[in-house]
């Protein structure tokens, strides 16, 4: 009689009106591709909602909230009873909500919300809320309303069907993954990189990476990580392309032509102009990176206009004005955080000069590149560079 | 591939491989039950102490399985601490030892032990005068590792074991000779020892599994509580196919350790030459000639240990780095810091570690590696 359904809520694709079928149509196609391997489910819109019902005995309903909260997109989801628009039916199955609930939490005291949608119905919200919080209240003698303060609330939707729950559990908000276009992010492994990809994606945006490995000044296990990093960001970019570009010649090049305190600069050009190389084969229309201003001797405003200079595509850097701990906080909600900070330091840092130029110029940037022999050293690692579909 | 990684872990025995594996599934009877399938696995588990124990020249009631060598050196040294502290609490060790002991001396050390280290010279030898003159009435344990895992420096334990039993008599001697075992002979009829510490998976033999010599009479204190298995020692499901493999890996390799040696120390000599012809003025052997054969330990110059490791793992060749490359101090091992090997080759020190299926046409190609290596990485 009754049935578990999980209901989707969305909020700002109203916003949209004009393309509103276009974001609705693409956050049902990801909503059907992340629960793919669940089991048989029907994804179904109706009303501004969506409805993910599941057909099969059993069904994971546990992992498929967990996989919901990370589409982009949906503002919130509950596991919902549905029964059919009939009030002693309605009453019978709020007596069975209830039961369920105060048999896993210590909960005391609630309160019924109803929401009418259905205004053929006989009884309006306010009579329905009374007459059903009574008849809870007969029947679970330990349970008290109280209106201001309650442990639960007891929703009730009176729609077509009829929608009974308790929890709204709240998810990752943003737009649709695939309606904002792609762009690539220079990913390496550290706590910033995947919290600004990460930022970029909740736009709508699919996100491409590009890492730079340097064996043997990098460790196998460096590149390890990157891969997880981006099998972590993937469960909420639907997937990702990672492309990992062999760097050791350039940075070898690089020391050995340019001076000590321009390395990092010239090789942060070199990474970008790759980058932009790779997002431009692929459509992508914009760069990521995880700088913030002053955060190391790289990414201090000059530097910044040094390494912009490089690419002509427009570089995103979500978090430029943020500072450590509130991209820490994100990298641990989005589950990042555990794997960036994995001891896998690379002799990379064999590559850093003691005293690296905070304030460079440009002129001289251009100068001391002009020795390296760029476009033979970029097509060749642009010719290496390995694919890996996430 | 190229694997000279031999003292972090070895490739088990192909017969060992199979004996584990038939016994596993054939023979999983538990040997402490009471039931007759018990009782088979029991027989297996008594035959391979009586054959472990053989190779040690010790009584088979002296041999208590462990789940391997970290856990038979924390039971030691925990254990006898433990056991003996109303007789004092000073401790002696070397600075040089495996974590497993340099972690447990310092758990006692914050229960309020006194742990005093001997010093080490240049080639990482401790001076018996030294132990001497430092063992004190109340001395309750003194631990040495024969071998080192590190350069393969061999400790003089048979000359420490008398000075310790001339002194104090009652001061407990351990030996880890995890290193050691199936490489260099062991006789605990003249080596004075009261307990001594073995692995496994480094002589061939499958991980997860070790084992203690206790000798008669030495008082030590379980650390693990349970059923009681072990004769009150060691409690826990005993592993009967992984000791059963022990035992063939053991018997194999004690049988055949001088070939193994002979063997090695070709491979050993060849890959010393070659880096001295190729590069005579970038290496430094920190290895005593006199150390074990299977182990050796060079710092190259101006070259990251950690790169190196890296760029031979790109020829398929496996060996270890004595330090880890990172910004961050302390990164070079206890070892090479206790040695006072200075700091320009401190931070190119590689630990080759071979065995007796290894071949000097491989030390050979690892040594030409090693050149292209320092031509192309030195920054």
């Amino acid at each position: 009689m009754s049935e578990k359904v999980i209901l989707v809520r969305y909020e700002e694709i109203f916003l949209k009106r004009s393309n509103r079928n276009m974001f609705e149509n693409r956050l049902i196609r990801n909503i059907r591709q992340r629960l793919d391997n669940l089991g048989d489910v029907r994804v179904t819109c109706s009303q501004s909602r969506i409805y993910v019902e599941c057909r099969d005995e059993d069904f994971d309903l546990t992992e498929a909230v967990e996989r919901l909260k990370k589409v982009f997109g949906i503002a919130s989801v509950s596991i919902v009873s549905r029964v059919p628009t009939d009030y002693e039916t309605i009453k019978a199955s709020a007596v069975g909500v209830v039961a369920d609930l105060i048999s896993r939490y210590e909960y005391k005291s609630f309160k019924v919300e109803t929401k009418r949608a259905d205004k053929s119905f006989p009884m309006n919200s306010p009579q329905i809320s009374a007459d059903v919080g009574a008849h809870i209240l007969k029947n679970f003698p330990s349970l008290k309303v109280d209106v201001k303060n309650p442990d639960f609330i007891l929703y009730i939707e009176v729609r077509e069907s009829t929608y009974l729950y308790s929890e709204i559990i709240p998810a990752a908000k943003g737009l649709p993954t695939g309606t904002g276009g792609r762009a690539t992010l220079l990913l390496s492994g550290g706590i910033d990189s995947p919290v600004a990809g990460w930022m970029i994606a909740k736009r709508g945006v699919e996100v491409d990476a590009v890492y730079f490995h340097s064996p043997p000044y990098t460790s196998e296990r460096a590149r390890e990580k990157v891969i997880r990093l981006c099998e972590i960001l993937s469960e909420w970019t639907m997937g990702m392309r990672l492309y990992v570009v062999p760097f050791t010649e350039i940075q070898m090049a690089i020391h050995q032509k340019c001076p000590q305190e321009y390395l990092t600069i010239i090789m942060r050009r070199y990474m970008m102009k790759i980058a932009e190389q790779i997002a431009q084969n692929d459509g992508s229309l914009a760069l990521i990176t995880g700088e913030a201003i002053g955060q190391v001797a790289s990414q201090t405003m000059e530097s910044m206009l040094v390494t912009n200079s490089a690419v002509t595509l427009p570089v995103y850097r979500p978090l430029i004005g943020m500072d450590k701990n509130e991209v820490v906080n994100i990298a641990k909600h989005i589950g990042t955080y555990d794997t960036s900070i994995l001891p896998y330091e690379d002799c990379c840092t064999l590559f850093v000069a003691r005293h690296p130029a905070t304030r460079p110029s440009l002129e001289k940037t251009l100068d001391f590149e002009s020795v390296l022999d760029e476009e033979q050293m970029i097509a060749k690692a642009m010719e290496q560079a390995e694919t890996i579909i996430i | 591939m190229i694997y000279f990684d031999n003292s972090a872990t070895t490739r088990p025995y192909k017969e060992v491989v199979d004996l584990v594996a038939k016994l596993s599934w054939e023979e999983f009877g538990n040997p402490a039950s009471l039931h007759s399938f018990g009782i088979r696995a029991e027989r297996i588990l008594e035959q391979s102490r009586k054959q472990l124990a053989d190779t040690i020249k010790a009584d088979p009631e002296e041999i208590i399985f462990t789940s391997g060598g970290t856990e038979a050196i924390n039971f030691a040294i925990k254990g006898s601490a433990e056991a003996l502290k109303r007789s004092g609490k000073h401790i002696l060790s070397t600075p040089i030892e495996h974590p497993a002991a340099l972690e447990s001396l310092k758990v006692l050390e914050n229960m309020g032990y006194e742990v005093e280290m001997l010093s080490v010279d240049g080639k990482g030898f401790i001076d018996t005068g030294e132990l001497k003159k430092k063992l004190r009435k109340d001395t309750i344990l003194v631990n040495i590792m024969m071998v080192n895992n590190e350069t393969g420096v061999i400790q003089p334990v048979e000359e420490a074991g008398h000075i310790i039993k001339a002194g104090n008599p009652g001061t407990v001697f351990h030996v880890d000779a995890v290193q050691a075992y199936g490489k260099l002979p062991i006789d605990m009829r003249r080596l004075k020892a009261d307990i001594m510490s073995f692995s496994a998976h480094k002589i061939h033999g499958p991980r997860g599994v070790g084992m203690m010599y206790l000798r008669n009479g030495t008082k030590i204190r379980p650390i693990m509580s349970g059923g009681g298995q072990e004769k009150q020692y060691r409690s826990g499901t005993v592993n009967v196919p992984g000791i059963a493999g022990f035992a063939c890996a053991a018997v194999k390799k004690v049988g055949q350790m001088d070939q193994d040696n002979r063997n090695i120390i070709m491979v050993r000599e060849r890959l010393i030459s070659e880096l001295k012809k190729r590069m005579p003025d970038r290496i430094r052997i920190n290895s005593p000639e006199d150390g074990l054969p299977g182990i050796l330990s060079v710092s190259f110059s101006s070259v990251k240990s950690e790169v190196i490791l890296h760029a031979l793992e790109l020829s398929e060749i496996y060996v270890s780095s004595g330090s880890a490359c990172s910004a961050k101090k302390n990164s070079i091992s206890h070892v090479i810091k206790a040695m006072n090997i200075p700091a320009p080759w401190s931070d190119g020190t590689i630990r080759f570690s071979f065995c007796g299926e290894n071949t000097e046409d491989e030390a050979e190609t690892c040594a030409k590696v090693l050149e292209d290596i320092m031509n192309t990485f030195t920054l």
